[in-house]
């Protein structure tokens, strides 16, 4: 019984358990099972509300029973991941320097699981304050890849990734600031869509690059992304960047994922795939060949600008990052320092003692670049290089519905093969980064295996506010997999 | 072949001369040689085979301490010799942003057509008092406790 729930998705849960087949508190106890069998090897979960998430479900299983409305997501075991603020639980954003912080609030995000009647089954590790690429940045635990206990599970949404494919939760959310969604989806071999940047409201998400991060899902399938985008989307007062619903409303993406998309162009950039791996590029030219026999139209294009998203990258969001994390001062609220004599060194000694290395790291590079004598040169640079990226994608759209890419330029890597060297490390990123700087939508989903059984990633990347038929056309390509 | 070549990301802490072998290829030996200062690097001129002069980097140990400072943190020396390793690094890579012609492009803060949001200014109920102290690691119960800024004199 467990396992068959296990392998359902959120849909296909939340119908049965509307539908009274399945009662929540099984599937709740299902999950609960799961995790004290397999999280202690594979480290997903840096939190976890047992006695909670079975008050929940025998709430929504009392509805259901006396026939009262519930929302869309009723019953259902879903995880978040740990930079997002809630009033049960502590959010450490994967951090010492916020280990033992408790938030008097809910992220907005939250709160709509919440009114969706899900349950939040715990909150789930991540890198640093999400810095990172493979979750080795967390200072609160390690999280390996649960189809490969050796290799990393991607990040920064590492725990969150790693739960849903541990089938540890029937969905996740996660953020997405720089590929954080995307690529740890692609190594653990499940969906994960970051939307447009402003469809879900950042309230309540830990800050790191303010105007690059935004929540999404981790989940089965496509489906299931649209499913939870439809709960999360929307515009928020509490977060002024969240789009105006006049300018882009929220839509039922779950009642059009399944059309099929009729004559749509996808783009293709094939200097992009000198970068990557041979049979990465394998299986995502067979995506494509796909795509070409099921009615798309296939464009090939360049985008002279992309090869330079990392360093735009590196320099927007190190310094968003050293500005958001100057919070950080051991006086409102975190770790504080008990070697500071002094006001500084309340400062100074509790931020080092605090923050990891990454951090550490970011937050010097982003100071340095905001620096009298370097702004121009590195900050203001950027910001006209970011127009320059973000122009390659407006150009690509006016040809094309949609851009195909790897996720990932490999698939899974081994555990610290990459800690020593940042900078290899940031160039895993190189097909996700460029899509934050345009605040475009974009998808991960499964496209093959390489040699070692582990999985690729296809990236599909929409134009700003077509989440609608980004999901239709990466479900067109999942529907036709075994 | 030998090269010479500054030792990066080097979880030692580098006080002092190290150096360190390590195959990169299978027909190259690469002898890396780090040394934490310029001072150093002089000192030990005539011991070594190449002196690395650490002032050619993107940014100087000098430099990552005014910077630390600025950010508040307070690094040991063994993080600074791997930050300004490190950064120098990241910055070399940066570097090609400056081929880059952005000449009469305007910079791109914000990617989506929206400015001025607006809402009514109307009085809500804030966090409270209570609440908001409640992870301050030291308060009275009305304000948060910090060590005295004023020194004894008055100034600051």
């Amino acid at each position: 019984m467990n396992e068959q729930i296990l392998k359902l998705t959120c849909k296909n849960l939340r119908d049965k358990i509307a539908a009274g087949e399945i009662k929540s508190i099984n599937a709740v106890s299902a999950i609960f099972e799961q995790i004290e069998k397999n999280d202690a090897k594979i480290g997903a979960y840096i939190s976890t509300f047992k006695e909670q998430s079975f008050a929940k479900a025998k709430e929504v299983d009392e509805k259901i029973a006396a026939q009262k409305p519930v929302g869309a997501l009723a019953g259902v075991p879903i995880a978040i991941k740990d930079n997002m603020c809630s009033t049960f639980g502590a959010t450490t954003c994967g951090s010492k320097i916020l280990q033992n912080f408790h938030s008097p609030y809910d992220a907005t995000a939250v709160e709509k699981l919440l009114a969706a009647d899900a349950v939040i089954v715990g909150k789930t590790n991540l890198d640093e304050f999400a810095m990172g690429s493979s979750t080795e940045n967390s200072g609160i635990k390690q999280t390996v890849n649960p189809l490969d206990y050796s290799r990393v599970p991607g990040g920064s949404s590492g725990g969150s990734a790693a739960a849903v494919a541990a089938e540890m939760c029937f969905a996740a959310l996660g953020s997405d600031t720089g590929g954080s969604i995307r690529q740890p989806a692609g190594f653990c071999g499940i969906a994960g869509l970051k939307p447009t940047y402003g469809r879900v409201s950042r309230y309540g998400l830990v800050a790191y690059g303010s105007s690059l991060d935004q929540i999404g899902p981790l989940t089965k399938n496509v489906e299931d992304c649209a499913l939870i985008l439809n709960v999360i989307a929307g515009h928020d007062e509490k977060d002024s960047t969240s789009i105006d619903e006049k300018i882009a409303p929220v839509q039922d993406w779950l009642a059009t994922v399944n059309t099929k998309p009729q004559n749509f162009k996808i783009a293709v950039v094939p200097e992009l795939f000198k970068g990557a791996d041979s049979e990465v590029v394998a299986a995502v030219k067979n995506a494509i060949e796909f795509y070409k026999k099921n009615g798309a139209e296939i464009v090939e294009i360049s985008m002279p600008h992309f090869d330079y998203a990392i360093a735009t990258y590196y320099l927007i969001a190190t310094a968003e990052a050293s500005s958001n994390l100057a919070r950080y001062d051991g006086v409102h609220y975190g770790h504080r320092s008990k070697n500071a004599n002094d006001y500084i060194e309340v400062y100074s000694k509790s931020r080092d003692e605090g923050f990891g290395p990454e951090v550490k790291r970011r937050i010097m590079l982003g100071t340095y670049a905001l620096s009298s004598g370097y702004y121009d040169a590195y900050y203001l640079k950027a910001l006209k290089a970011r127009n320059l990226i973000r122009g390659d994608f407006t150009a690509a759209f006016a040809k094309a519905d949609c851009i195909v890419m790897p996720t990932s330029p490999t698939t899974a890597f081994k555990i610290g093969e990459k800690t020593n060297d940042p900078l290899q490390m940031y160039l895993s990123d190189i097909y996700t980064i460029a899509v934050n700087l345009a605040g475009v939508p974009a998808i991960s989903i499964p496209c093959g295996k390489d040699k070692n059984n582990l999985p690729i990633g296809l990236q599909i990347i929409a134009p700003a506010f077509e989440e609608a038929k980004l999901l239709q056309i990466a479900r067109l390509f999942e529907i036709s997999r075994p | 072949m030998l090269y010479v070549i500054p030792l990066h990301n080097c979880d030692l802490p580098l006080l002092g001369l190290c150096v360190r072998l390590s195959l990169k290829s299978r027909n190259n030996l690469i002898l890396m040689v780090v040394l934490s200062n310029k001072d150093l690097a002089l000192k030990n001129r005539g011991k070594t085979v190449i002196t690395i002069d650490m002032d050619k980097q993107k940014i100087t140990v000098e430099q990552v301490k005014t910077v630390a400072k600025l950010a508040r943190l307070n690094l040991n020396d063994a993080e600074i010799s791997q930050f300004s390793a490190q950064l120098s690094d990241i910055l070399q890579y940066i570097e090609k942003l400056n081929q880059l012609d952005t000449a009469g492009i305007e910079p791109l803060a914000h990617c989506l057509p929206v400015s001025n949001c607006l809402r009514d200014d109307i009085i809500k109920p804030s966090l409270g008092t209570e609440k908001t102290l409640s992870n301050a690691p030291d308060s009275d119960g009305r304000f948060f406790i910090v060590p005295k800024i004023l020194d004894e004199s008055g100034g600051l």
